[in-house]
């Protein structure tokens, strides 16, 4: 009983906890918005690993298209960030719909490191090939450019805060209701037998597209978000060397599930904010980390804590 | 084959396998001793394959005790059970394809340094023709000969067969039973089959496994040539 | 066709196959023995170049560095074997490339802590220029082939000719198989790792002198030495070396080109055949 209201209210649980949190420490604001977008931007990288079991070493890429195709319509052609938050989430539309044909044909490893290639293969695109209008390592400029929202005036970071929250809100509701559908069922299957699942007579190859280009939108929406954030991208937000960290947010968290990106996403940047006031080498601590999730914790936060509300739940 | 005081070679007792959690062979029991020619039956999926890997170490009991020679071995992994005398020629028959027929030899002798490839090629002349051919050039009777051969070099006292006779045209078959029988004046075999009247030509005992189980157990030579096994399978 | 800048370029480009094919030749030979993506390669490489430019400063003797630097790589190489990769054989190939990957993170936490986050520059043993067609050829560049070809006929001599090689040719195609022989697979599998992080703390110490020897260098290292084994196809020596010619040439001639070429030129190809044909030039059969 308790659980059935738990359960429909998880996303709005998130929410709130987000939202006091950030009332309690005011001074953190940054902090918790980039919470609210690496949640969606792990929320990607989850459809991709914890759905589907497929692990990319290129996801930035992903934040690198999103981003640079919202700033690029800033920058040149219009002024409305909902617009441009649009056109984060159609970049990744297309992205899907474009590669996923190629490379869900993929086996394992092969995946990984295509999407590696890509990552570079971006870099390159937005440091030197277009840097005419990506204006390269400098970096390209718009917070000048956007217009104030009817309700919201999203430059301001207070009420961009909001705007993230309720978007995260939206993303979660989504990403719930994705898992509980036939689509997450077929996912889970397909992860288990996916031979059985073609005899049944569902087309997996579609599946796995799908599955795909959501992940893609989901990645690009969250670099859309952070480049309407900082007013500003350049291309290390594309970068290779972070590929393994969303990987790390998505196993700390808890893979396959619905709230884990969310756990993961704020424990793997509350862990990077302690850490790094004292360690610079900050390698160090994620490779233990990851070390120390996979061998001991391999549930995750929220796969650990489920299971304990379950065995509690149980006992009542 | 002459009734003769035989030691107990294998002995096993009492085990469960599993793998990854789904039980698969349940309570099994069974004995061969030195000398002897015995023939495990069943269908496919029985569990044959996975009780002759679990003699042979690759499989760990879940309980239960295998002992060679007293031994308890399957604490031990595979190479070392190998070593010390149980060979397993695997249900894949693969020979290792991009080396030739001389060094799938060496590899097979390498274990206990064994230089005496004389028994082996007369067991198999044919073999000794092949010695510089690549062994995925071999044809299926070739290619179990050296299985076969391979084996033999590590002077086991206990190979176990898998199928080795799947596949095989019937003349072949012939041969490969002349050759099993000069090779068990020196060698246990414990041998899957499939192929039923072969069998009764071969075997001193039977055992017949159905579902992860030992259902019956056929004792003599005569028996053997009488029985249907087809009500065990 | 300008001779004077094509034939440095070739000859450029086959220096940088020789680094390459030295660093790939363990992923490619983990992966078709060990059946394992062993993403922390590269801290072989990166330690020794570390080691040869600590020797240099202590010793001022670059070989000898080098030959500190192998040992020591190897070293390591032996200790993850037995210690880390032992407990993931087996486990699905994402989890062992994603544990790979964070010892290989640990370790540059650990060569940042030791020597610190500045570059460390390590001067050439070997200044000499050498006439070839006209053009002056910096004669350690053509140490560098001339020693990655060594290599490469060592390791052919290794595997043809040696038992410990046939072994190795077997454990490629059938761990299994070799095991029922009573072969201990797991001494096969230690010392062919120790080979290979020893070629790859060979092509760290070599390299060291050329590219900046940074906590970094190894991730860079990384992404090339996984297209050179992909395009060449993994667990195939043959391959590793073919593929690492190719990609030499492409890297250097395209960067003569455009010099961003060099950069992205490889990832375009790596791209391509993976498309075409994941399993590369020469891949081994049945295999991810």
């Amino acid at each position: 009983m308790r659980n059935k209201l738990l359960d429909r209210l998880g996303p709005l649980f998130v929410v709130l906890a987000v939202t006091i949190l950030r009332y309690l420490f005011p001074n953190k604001i940054s902090f918790f918005t980039e919470i609210a977008i690496y949640t969606i931007y792990v929320m990607g990288n989850n459809m991709l690993y914890g759905y589907m079991g497929l692990v990319s070493f290129g996801q930035p890429f992903y934040l690198g298209v999103g981003g640079y195709a919202t700033a690029l319509f800033l920058a040149y052609v219009g002024h409305n960030p909902l617009i441009a938050l649009l056109l984060g989430i159609v970049s990744g539309l297309l992205l899907g719909l474009v590669l996923g044909p190629s490379f869900i044909r993929l086996k394992s490893s092969y995946f990984a490191l295509i999407n590696a290639a890509l990552c570079a293969i971006g870099v390159f695109i937005f440091e030197r090939l277009l840097i005419d209008i990506t204006r390269g390592n400098d970096g390209l400029w718009f917070r000048s450019n956007m217009t104030k929202l009817p309700i919201l005036d999203i430059r301001l970071p207070q009420n961009f805060f909001i705007f993230v929250v309720i978007v995260l809100f939206l993303a979660l509701f989504v990403y719930r209701h994705i898992d509980r559908s036939a689509l997450g069922t077929m996912f889970r299957s397909m992860q288990n037998n996916e031979e059985k699942l073609r005899f049944i007579g569902f087309d997996t190859f579609k599946v796995k597209w799908v599955g795909f280009t959501l992940a893609a939108c989901f990645s690009t929406f969250a670099g859309s978000l952070y480049a309407i954030n900082f007013g500003f991208v350049n291309p290390s937000l594309g970068e290779n060397s972070r590929a393994v960290e969303v990987i790390v947010a998505t196993l700390l968290g808890g893979s396959g599930t619905v709230y884990g990106p969310f756990f993961g996403a704020f424990a793997f940047l509350g862990i990077k904010d302690i850490v790094s006031r004292w360690i610079t080498r900050w390698e160090l601590v994620v490779g233990i980390l990851t070390i120390i999730v996979l061998f001991r914790f391999s549930k995750g936060i929220w796969g650990t804590l489920k299971e304990y509300l379950l065995r509690a739940q149980r006992r009542m | 084959m002459t009734e003769r005081d035989r030691k107990t070679l294998l002995q096993v007792e009492h085990i469960d396998v599993s793998y990854d959690k789904l039980k698969v062979i349940f309570d099994v029991s069974l004995s061969i001793d030195e000398g002897e020619v015995v023939v495990l039956v069943g269908r496919n999926g029985a569990g044959k394959t996975t009780l002759f890997r679990t003699i042979a170490g690759f499989l760990k009991t879940d309980n239960g005790a295998v002992r060679y020679k007293e031994e308890e071995i399957n604490q031990y992994k595979a190479f070392e059970v190998a070593q010390k005398g149980i060979r397993y020629i695997h249900q894949d028959k693969h020979v290792f394809s991009t080396l030739t027929v001389r060094e799938n030899l060496e590899l097979g002798s390498h274990a206990n340094r064994n230089t005496e490839w004389g028994p082996v090629f007369e067991y198999f002349p044919k073999i000794e023709t092949l010695l510089d051919r690549r062994a995925g050039n071999l044809s299926g009777g070739e290619r179990q000969m050296l299985l076969i051969a391979r084996a033999l070099l590590g002077k086991p006292y206990l190979i176990l067969m898998d199928e080795p006779t799947e596949g095989l045209a019937p003349h072949i078959i012939t041969d490969l039973t002349k050759s099993f029988k000069k090779i068990n004046e020196t060698t246990t075999l414990f041998i899957i089959e499939q192929n039923l009247p072969l069998t009764s030509q071969i075997a001193n005992r039977v055992y017949c496994m159905r579902e992860g189980r030992i259902v019956a157990e056929i004792g003599s030579v005569e028996e053997i040539k009488k029985i249907s096994f087809e009500k065990y399978l | 066709m300008d001779l004077a800048l094509w034939i440095p370029a070739v000859i450029f480009g086959f220096s940088i196959s020789g680094i390459f094919f030295l660093v790939s030749l363990g992923l490619s030979i983990g992966f078709g023995l060990m059946r394992v993506v062993n993403l922390e390669q590269m801290l072989y490489y990166t330690i020794s170049a570390y080691m040869t430019y600590t020797m240099v400063r202590l010793t001022g003797m670059f070989w000898l560095g080098l030959l500190c630097g192998v040992i020591i790589a190897a070293i390591v190489g032996f200790a993850v074997e037995t210690q880390l990769l032992r407990r993931v054989y087996g486990r699905p190939m994402l989890f062992t490339m994603v544990v790979t990957f964070s010892f290989f993170l640990i370790g540059i936490g650990a060569v940042q802590y030791i020597w610190g986050l500045s570059p460390k520059p390590v001067s050439s043993p070997i200044k000499t220029m050498i006439d070839i067609f006209g053009m002056q050829i910096p004669l350690y560049r053509l140490l560098i082939i001339a020693t990655a070809g060594v290599v490469y006929v060592l390791i052919q001599l290794l595997l043809q000719k040696t038992i410990l090689g046939k072994a190795i040719r077997a454990g490629i195609e059938s761990p299994e198989n070799l095991e029922a022989l009573g072969i201990n697979i797991n001494r096969i599998f230690t010392i062919t790792f120790i080979i290979a992080s020893g070629c790859a703390g060979l092509g760290g110490a070599l390299n060291a002198p050329l590219v900046m020897v940074g906590p970094y260098m190894g991730f860079d290292m990384l992404l090339y030495a996984f297209i050179t084994v992909i395009l060449g196809g993994l667990g195939s020596i043959k391959g590793t070396l073919v593929s690492a010619l190719i990609i030499g040439q492409v890297i250097s001639l395209g960067g003569t080109l455009w010099s961003p070429l060099a950069f992205v030129a490889p990832f375009v190809v790596m791209f391509i055949v993976i498309l075409i044909k994941p399993t590369g030039l020469y891949g081994v059969k049945g295999v991810v």
